[in-house]
């Protein structure tokens, strides 16, 4: 074991803070010491794998954060919710009401026919059990998560509307500026939804705190992204092509507006 | 208007300081698409690229983990670092990029890997780890991996990744600095030993 001087020059010629009587008496003793010289390696080579191995299992993790983001992504765009009347549930439950309402209609015009009566009365009984089964199958499929794939594509196989949502940090703040590094406006965060409509449009919902953007299904099929403009301060929804503008005040007035390719 | 701007950043970092490694992670996440896109737009450089330096700006930022204070928004810090980063390779002249390279070992093996390398008879003629670099970073890469003596990989990790003096590594892992001075030294000699049992299997 070396002394605790040598340990010391070592450790600072490592980390580069060598001063210059380190360097002289540095240099002295890899050329008189052989221990020296040889711990000297050997620590070297030792903090250059240790970083290297430390390096690529960090690397490893970054990689399998990403795969996990990519893979939440996915799943994010796949979560499906059908308007009601597109759902078979609700259409078996709507044919049932609509044939047990002729029934009715039709019991009370046949009523002097004790026979007929009777049967149609069974016919009634039958069809209220199929609609109290049904409703309870209804209760149990709105219970369940919405987003349970196995259930939607068995509801429906083809689907029609892709409604999704995303969450993109927006800082609220009491003048247009948003700053950038140490002037950055940080305060709350403001939760955007995309919602995809026919129309593009815009809205403050829930309190004013919440912008919802409004955008046609295929315009949202492309990947938007938020950015930050820096020259003009400012942020932007974009796809690449065309550009939104955040602009945003506590008091004032709150806008999205199309703004130039920055 | 908040009181502590920073204090999701600060809770952050202080959950990964006191051995949550899921801060950490949940730090990449929060960051890694907002930085990436800053520096696709004013570096003009590829998302591949911005993502690789946005990779290392988390490298320096794991590295100083025992000694990292949150003066602002961690995706600021990790931008001007990333930025820097890009700044400093693109200044630096092409020796100095091959000196640098020079100090990497030139043949890493993975795992698999190790056994099948052929070695040469003259690897093995020197008892001196000075002179074969090449097979001595070998035989060290596979060794760490088979390092499980505590503490010996807390001092190993604090001392040459964290870059932490031995007396700040004393003081982390709450040991006396003599005492840690011993083990340090011990943990040298139980490396040296698993590198001439590896160069010995390999004979």
């Amino acid at each position: 074991m070396i002394s605790q001087e040598k340990d010391e020059i070592i450790e600072r010629m490592l980390f580069g803070k060598l001063t210059s009587d380190d360097q002289k008496q540095f240099e002295m003793w890899m050329a008189e010491d052989a221990e020296f010289k040889e711990t000297f390696e050997f620590r070297k080579h030792l903090g250059v794998q240790l970083r290297l191995k430390h390096r690529n299992e960090l690397k490893q993790t970054f990689k399998q954060i990403r795969e996990e983001m990519k893979l939440e992504e996915t799943i994010e765009k796949e979560v499906v919710v059908l308007p009601i009347w597109q759902q078979n549930w609700f259409r078996a439950v709507a044919s049932v009401v609509l044939l047990l309402g002729i029934g009715f209609v039709i019991n009370d015009k046949i009523s002097t026919y004790s026979a007929q009566q009777m049967a149609m009365q069974t016919t009634i009984d039958s069809l209220r059990a199929t609609l109290d089964s049904l409703s309870l199958q209804a209760s149990t499929n709105l219970a369940r998560n919405p987003t349970d794939r196995d259930y939607l594509q068995k509801v429906s196989p083809k689907l029609t509307v892709r409604p999704q949502s995303r969450e993109l940090p927006l800082y609220e703040t009491n003048d247009v500026s948003l700053g950038f590094g140490k002037n950055e406006k940080p305060s709350n965060v403001l939760p955007v939804l995309f919602i995809p409509s026919t129309l593009r449009q815009y809205e403050y919902a829930e309190g004013m705190d919440t912008l919802r953007i409004y955008m046609a299904v295929s315009e949202w099929e492309q990947d938007w992204i938020l950015i930050y403009n820096r020259p003009k301060d400012q942020y932007l929804l974009s796809n690449l092509k065309n550009n939104y503008g955040i602009i945003k005040g506590l008091e004032g007035r709150k806008a999205l507006i199309k703004v130039n390719r920055p | 208007m908040n009181i502590d701007p920073w204090r999701n950043d600060r809770q952050l970092i202080k959950r990964w300081q006191d051995g949550d490694n899921k801060a950490f992670k949940e730090i990449f996440r929060q960051n890694v698409k907002k930085v990436t896109w800053k520096l696709v737009q004013d570096l003009g450089i590829t998302h591949e690229l911005a993502e690789e330096m946005f990779d290392d700006s988390m490298m320096v930022l794991h590295q100083k983990k025992e000694t990292f204070t949150v003066k602002g928004r961690l995706s600021t810090y990790l931008y001007e670092v990333a930025k820097h980063k890009s700044i400093d390779e693109q200044r630096k002249p092409i020796n100095q990029i091959m000196q640098s390279f020079e100090y990497l070992p030139r043949v890493v093996l993975d795992d698999d890997d190790f056994g099948n390398y052929e070695w040469e008879q003259e690897d093995f003629e020197t008892n001196s780890l000075i002179d074969k670099t090449e097979t001595i970073d070998i035989i060290l890469h596979k060794a760490l991996n088979l390092i499980d003596k505590k503490p010996c990989k807390e001092i190993l990790v604090l001392r040459y990744w964290n870059e932490l003096k031995l007396a700040e590594v004393a003081v982390k892992l709450s040991l006396d600095y003599g005492y840690t001075r011993k083990r340090a030294a011990e943990c040298e000699k139980y490396i040296k030993e698993i590198v001439q049992k590896l160069k010995n299997k390999a004979q």
